[in-house]
């Protein structure tokens, strides 16, 4: 076999199987935006730079092993393939991943970059040592050039910027193009810190009886996010509604120039991405940013049900309401929370219409009462917004509701990030009777109140469940913050692993489990 | 602006029928609120569509080359052509209209199709269509209202073949002469006969037995008067018509524009209070206790003082507009209603629960393993 391609296929092979172990850096790397310090953090807190490291120091015996034996054809490549492909297979399989990477061009591109690169640098490598070397020692100390594969990653996003950058002002562009031939379109922005996705949702099933309507879809809330939604938007679409969200300030005025909203909706405001934020000050100018973008006869809606919204409420000078469950306008009264449903009077330009909804907790209610407010504008009679809120289903991972099996009860508030969701989720549980878990991760990005918040959410906790299952690194200050009351157990879990072996040991039939704060995988290290 | 699919035309007798009741629909519904969608299907049941469709003069040389072929797909609520390589979607349907007269449109078929395709519809469902159609059923269900309608005899297909004479003397024994034999399932005239003696029952039956398995023998009223009126429902409110007594047997006429002013009807009948009284109110508890949706029409027979409901159409003729507005200009309003009332209705049945997630085909895995 030819030297030269004994060298170009094993680095090949080498270069591959160390691109196949990182799914879950893959994972962390897009949910972070692509922050290679993120990446890195994750590579060595979840312990894969060992299994690279392991994988660098086999190939390299397998090939000074080789270099005894002198043998260099065919077989000595296709065992380290075999070799390779089986270490792929066990290294993948105890990864657990939440949420999976979803293959974009932007992906394709950083990771095609970052294994191409690898992929000469190793081949360099290899050749410099065959000057001095033997064949198999050249690639046997070549086989470390893997673990650089992660800082590459790093490298081909700096390499790839300007790239981004001109696809990110082209597709911005060509966006603003679409959105502005069609000008009887209705465009609708909403942003808070919770509570988007609902809103959004339950607008658009309100708003789709009478309405031709396209909401961006799952959470696609950053600006290439809208744009990616935009061009997949019908031409006879009447309204459209647009999901914002924001990690820092400035980012929804960035949005809200793109779409150019004329209805805006601030859901409740909390001390959400504290972290990136700052201050709870900055966040709420960075939500009034979007009251600012409206056009000149916009229309604005406030959630009353947060301070944070109600005050930005008093500084908005365009047509607005305050609506909620203390709202002004549309409001809500008589609630009642209960395992299976929430029923309230939605009072609708002042006429009241009793209601019964799937959606649980006092949260989907201020939900409910925000999306009536943007129908009602839009000329949707109130006796279907009425009728719809009976129809509507909840979101993935919001307060969904289901019994396993095993008869044990689950509620899946997996993307339920903030302390507003976890008091209502608490509410929610009092009504189940039966033993109650909850497993909690806490509150993320919370900055110097993080620990402060999470106390809070483990005294919430403590007062509607039998026993708390903290996980992860804020499992601390929340079994710190947890009162003592009779019975109540508290566990802690390294991971969601953990917690779910403990899970299975202590749960039997008609028992209920909550899930808070299922988060992305970049919080789970 | 809201998609509104008009279906009409269909596989069944009263084919032209409806073509003259779609179009009509399609012309008066077109404004701002609202842009329908021709669907009309031939009498091989194909399906098109465009805008050819919507001149009552095409259909005379109707031309394959002016239409599209379409298709909706379930659970999918839009619209598509048919093309050689696939299928090229058209609009999303926010809502559909069924003028389809007759068997496989206002038999409950359209009705069932629509549901399972997630489209809100103006038009009757399932069950009270269904029913409808059949006049065995309309008799079962009218007798267990407690609504009066004419004494009859049911006879099936093969107990009528196994033994001729013992249908027809079991026939005899409980009616008196004369009689009226009717398939079932058909809406118009066709397979119907009078017979005033035995000779002529047996070819009667079987002549009706050529149309459907399942044969009415219903007593003839020899001095009749016929009396129709309509029901159409807004919210909680059911908005019942004044009472019509077509003088001529005209169901054909009533489609036509001129029929508003050439005074061949009687509008409004010419009743006493109290059967007036009688006839609203029976309509509108028929109506009512059906859940029925959209326009109907019950055709009543009056004899002697006494007052049966004959026949209920779900589908009337001209979706019975003439009973309702006293102008042309004034039926895209009344269309409005039903059409708006329809979509209301869907919301009300999506509220209900249909899946209930009990694991049991986990289960099944578990015990296999």
């Amino acid at each position: 076999m030819n030297e030269n391609l004994f060298i170009l296929l094993y680095c090949l092979i080498a270069t591959l199987s160390v691109s196949l172990i990182l799914p879950l850096e893959y994972a962390v790397y897009q949910q972070s935006g692509y922050d290679e310090n993120k990446l890195i953090s994750c590579y060595i807190k979840q312990k894969t730079i060992i299994k690279s490291m392991l994988l660098s120091v086999i190939l390299c015996l397998f090939n000074i092993l080789f270099g005894v034996f002198g043998i260099l054809n065919y077989i000595s490549i296709s065992v380290i393939a075999v070799f390779c492909c089986f270490y792929v297979f066990f290294a993948d399989k105890n990864v657990k991943i939440i949420k999976k990477v979803v293959i974009t061009s932007r992906f394709l591109r950083l990771t095609g970059f970052s294994f191409i690169l690898t992929f000469l640098l190793e081949i360099s490598v290899c050749y410099a040592f065959r000057l001095v070397f033997d064949v198999y020692y050249a690639c046997g100390i070549g086989a470390f050039i893997v673990l650089a594969y992660c800082h590459t990653l790093g490298v081909s996003k700096k390499v790839n910027m300007p790239f981004d950058r001109l696809n990110y002002v082209l597709s911005i562009n060509k966006c603003k193009k679409k959105l502005a031939k069609k000008n009887d379109l209705i465009k609708i922005g909403i942003t808070g810190s919770c509570g988007k996705t609902s809103v959004k949702n339950i607008l658009a099933a309100m708003l789709s009886v009478d309405y031709k309507v396209y909401a961006t879809p799952k959470s696609y809330n950053t600006p290439l996010g809208i744009c990616k939604s935009v061009s997949k938007m019908n031409d006879d679409t009447e309204v459209f509604i647009a999901e914002m969200g924001a990690r820092n300030k400035g980012d929804i005025k960035e949005l809200t120039n793109i779409v150019k909203p004329e209805i805006g909706v601030i859901t409740g405001i909390t001390e959400q991405h504290l972290e990136t934020f700052g201050s709870l000050e900055n966040i709420k100018d960075t939500k009034f940013e979007l009251i600012d973008g409206l056009s000149e006869n916009g229309y604005a809606v406030f959630s009353a049900d947060t301070i944070g919204s109600t005050e930005l409420y008093e500084r908005a000078k365009v047509n607005k309401c305050l609506v909620g469950i203390n709202g002004l306008n549309v409001k809500a009264e008589n609630i009642v929370i209960s395992s299976c449903q929430t029923s309230f009077d939605l009072i609708l330009k002042d006429v009241r219409f009793p209601v019964v909804t799937k959606l649980l907790g006092r949260h989907s209610v201020t939900d409910i009462c925000l999306a009536s407010a943007v129908a009602l504008y839009l000329g949707v009679k109130p006796h279907r917004i009425a009728d719809c809120v009976f129809t509507l289903k909840p979101t993935e991972h919001r307060a969904e509701v289901f019994v396993t099996e095993s008869g044990v009860t689950v509620i899946d508030d997996g993307y339920n990030a903030n302390i507003l969701g976890i008091e209502s989720d608490a509410e929610i549980l009092k009504t189940f009777n039966g033993k109650k878990f909850a497993v909690i991760s806490g509150i993320v990005e919370g900055g110097k109140r993080e620990e402060e918040l999470n106390k809070n959410v483990g005294k919430i906790l403590s007062e509607s469940v039998d026993v708390i299952i903290a996980v992860g690194n804020n499992a601390d200050a929340v079994l710190s913050g947890t009162v003592d009351i009779k019975g109540l157990e508290k566990h802690y879990a390294k991971n969601l692993c953990e917690a779910e072996n403990i899970l299975k040991n202590e749960i039997k039939s008609g028992n209920i489990v909550i899930f808070i704060n299922d988060l992305p995988d970049s919080y789970k290290v | 602006m809201k998609n509104v699919l008009i279906f009409f035309g269909g596989v069944s007798c009263e084919h032209d029928v409806s073509v003259i009741t779609g179009v009509l629909t399609l012309n008066a519904l077109k404004c701002e609120k609202y842009n329908p969608i021709p669907i009309y299907i031939d009498e091989n049941g194909r399906w098109f569509s465009g805008d050819a469709l919507r001149d009552i003069s095409f259909y005379k040389n109707f031309d394959l080359k002016k239409v599209k072929s379409v298709v909706l797909l379930p659970k999918d609520r839009c619209i598509y052509e048919k093309k050689k390589n696939g299928l090229k979607k058209i609009a999303e349907v926010s809502v559909a209209l069924n003028c389809l007269h007759g068997l496989n449109g206002e038999d409950g078929s359209l009705a069932g199709f629509l549901t399972l395709c997630d489209i809100p519809f103006a038009s009757p469902h399932i069950f009270a269509s269904s029913v409808s159609m059949d006049k065995y059923y309309t008799k079962l269900l009218l007798s267990g209202l407690g609504v009066n309608s004419l004494p009859y005899v049911r006879v099936c297909r093969e107990n009528f073949y196994k033994n001729k004479r013992i249908a027809c003397q079991f026939v005899e024994k409980r009616s008196t002469y004369p009689v009226i034999v009717k398939p079932a399932n058909l809406g118009s005239s066709i397979g119907i006969k009078v017979v005033k003696s035995g000779e002529e029952l047996m070819s009667a039956l079987e002549n009706a037995f050529k149309y459907d398995g399942k044969v009415i023998v219903e007593k003839a009223l020899e001095k009749f008067r016929e009396i129709n009126c309509a029901c159409y429902k807004s919210g909680d409110k059911y908005i019942v018509s004044e009472c019509e007594e077509p003088t001529l047997n005209g169901d054909m006429l009533t489609f036509d524009d001129k029929y508003l002013s050439a005074g061949t009807k009687r509008f409004p009948a010419d009743l006493d209070k109290a059967t007036e009284t009688i006839i609203k109110d029976t309509v509108k508890k028929v109506y009512r206790k059906l859940d029925f949706n959209g326009v109907v029409r019950m055709d009543f027979l009056l004899s002697d003082g006494e007052v049966y409901l004959n026949e209920i159409n779900s589908v009337p003729g001209s979706l019975a507009y003439y009973l309702f507005c006293d102008g042309t200009d004034k039926i895209s309003q009344f269309l409005s209603t039903i059409i708006e009332d329809g979509i209301d209705e869907y919301l009300r049945y999506k509220s209900n629960e249909f899946v209930y997630r009990g694991g049991v085909l986990n289960g099944l895995g578990k015990l296999k393993r």
